[in-house]
């Protein structure tokens, strides 16, 4: 549908809206071509409107079109850089185009955004998921060199030994003693990337998960901010272990928390893994 | 939000579970027609415990939890009838730990509500009773208390 011929401002603000407005109709029913074509009216009438951009991108994302999404991001940004949408989506065309290093960036910033507007949100959700979910994939192609090069670096350390030896009697190979010693050595190199349990002291008491927001309460106990939150709304105003009466106003990011988890995941990223 | 936070935990649950769980209990979520397993039902069994009445007996029981889980405590049932002061007639457990009002934390797990249930076996809150046959007879009748106990424990054996 070709939109109508700019007016005024204010008359082209009017009708991009509604163009918008149609094709959140069309989105919703899934005929995302619609959609598209109406957010693109809407963007010829108000290039300067950030949320057009990102809901064009948004059917980009659904069709798998992710040069577009990242194409559509990058204006939403220029246009508005606190938006979250256009972060999350821009992060997720990276890391689809296999740019994990930008994608993560991306991922990242759109997470700290959605965390200051919405702690709790749907949004905030989803954007961890695929954070971790990216940050994994990165771990997993850089553990898989590093286990190479271990492995490449353990068998010459071994031929380096058995000839070092063969030096003084050549019938004799390396002595298993400095071979088993070898082997110790090697294994604790690769300690770091071999999966384990993550410490109690980095889960929340309510998710038994790793923590990604944590909080402190006045009682002294950390909880993930999202799931406190929630508890606070739908079951009651009280610390979920003490119950002692506790308002959201009195939750104070627990930063050392969250810098022992940036450490461990920076050194584990296995635990990135999602359930 | 609540729900996803519910099955979230409880997978976390599971893994705690198989890799480190007390020796002779059984807890897994009850399978569905399909072959999925659905998180929130848990078809669990608790021995009772060497050196009581109740050793010998594997004691059925049913976790089922709602979409507020861990804010709120799963309903713990077993077989309807159980023999016990604080297990109401239905097989509803009544347990200071599972009561949201009381002594119910998110931070209980199930490894520690099963093993709060195996301690309840043998030792009953006679302040809390359930059901007025089992409380009648741990009150008045200690011996015919105990014999019903042990009829019980014969009734649960060890599946092979």
């Amino acid at each position: 549908m070709a939109p109508a011929a700019p007016y005024g401002g204010a008359e082209s603000q009017r009708q991009a809206d509604l163009l918008k407005q149609e094709g959140n109709a069309f989105f919703r029913k899934e005929r995302l071509s619609a959609a598209i074509d109406a957010y693109t009216g809407a963007i010829t009438l108000c290039p300067n409107v950030a949320v057009y951009w990102t809901n064009r991108a948004l059917c980009y994302r659904k069709r798998n079109e992710w040069t577009r999404v990242e194409e559509d991001c990058r204006t939403a940004i220029q246009l508005d850089s606190q938006s979250v949408k256009a972060h999350y989506m821009l992060g997720l065309s990276l890391v689809n185009s296999q740019r994990l290093s930008e994608g993560i960036k991306s991922l990242e910033k759109s997470l700290e955004l959605g965390r200051g507007a919405h702690p709790a949100s749907y949004m905030v959700e989803e954007i961890w998921q695929e954070l971790s979910k990216a940050k994994y994939i990165e771990w997993e192609s850089l553990s898989r060199d590093r286990t190479c090069q271990l492995q490449k670096l353990k068998v010459a350390c071994k031929e380096a030994l058995t000839s070092y030896n063969s030096l003084d009697n050549p019938a004799a190979g390396a002595p298993v003693e400095q071979l088993n010693e070898l082997e110790e050595v090697f294994k604790k190199a690769a300690k770091t990337d071999t999966p384990a349990e993550v410490p109690d002291h980095l889960c929340c008491k309510i998710t038994l998960d790793i923590f990604r927001d944590p909080v402190i309460t006045p009682s002294g106990i950390t909880y993930e901010r999202a799931v406190l939150l929630d508890h606070l709304q739908t079951v009651g105003r009280f610390d979920p272990v003490t119950r002692e009466a506790l308002e959201p106003h009195q939750l104070v990011p627990n930063l050392a928390i969250k810098e022992a988890v940036h450490a461990f995941l920076s050194e584990h990223g296995w635990a990135y893994k999602i359930r | 939000m609540s729900g996803g936070i519910a099955r979230g935990r409880l997978a976390e649950e599971r893994k705690a579970w198989r890799k480190n769980h007390p020796h002779g209990f059984v807890a897994r979520p009850e399978t569905l027609a399909d072959g999925s397993a659905n998180l929130m039902v848990w078809s669990c069994t608790i021995p009772g415990k060497q050196g009581t009445d109740w050793e010998s007996g594997y004691y059925p029981l049913t976790l089922h939890f709602s979409e507020d889980y861990p804010s709120k405590p799963p309903k713990c049932k077993f077989p309807q009838g159980f023999f016990h002061p604080n297990v109401y007639p239905s097989g509803t457990v009544c347990l200071s730990i599972l009561n949201e009002d009381s002594g119910w934390r998110p931070a209980i797990t199930v490894k520690q509500i099963l093993v709060g249930i195996q301690d309840l076996l043998d030792q009953p809150n006679p302040a809390d009773p359930a059901q007025t046959d089992g409380y009648h007879l741990f009150i008045q009748d200690p011996t015919e208390y105990k014999r019903r106990v042990r009829l019980q424990a014969k009734q649960y054996p060890a599946l092979v």
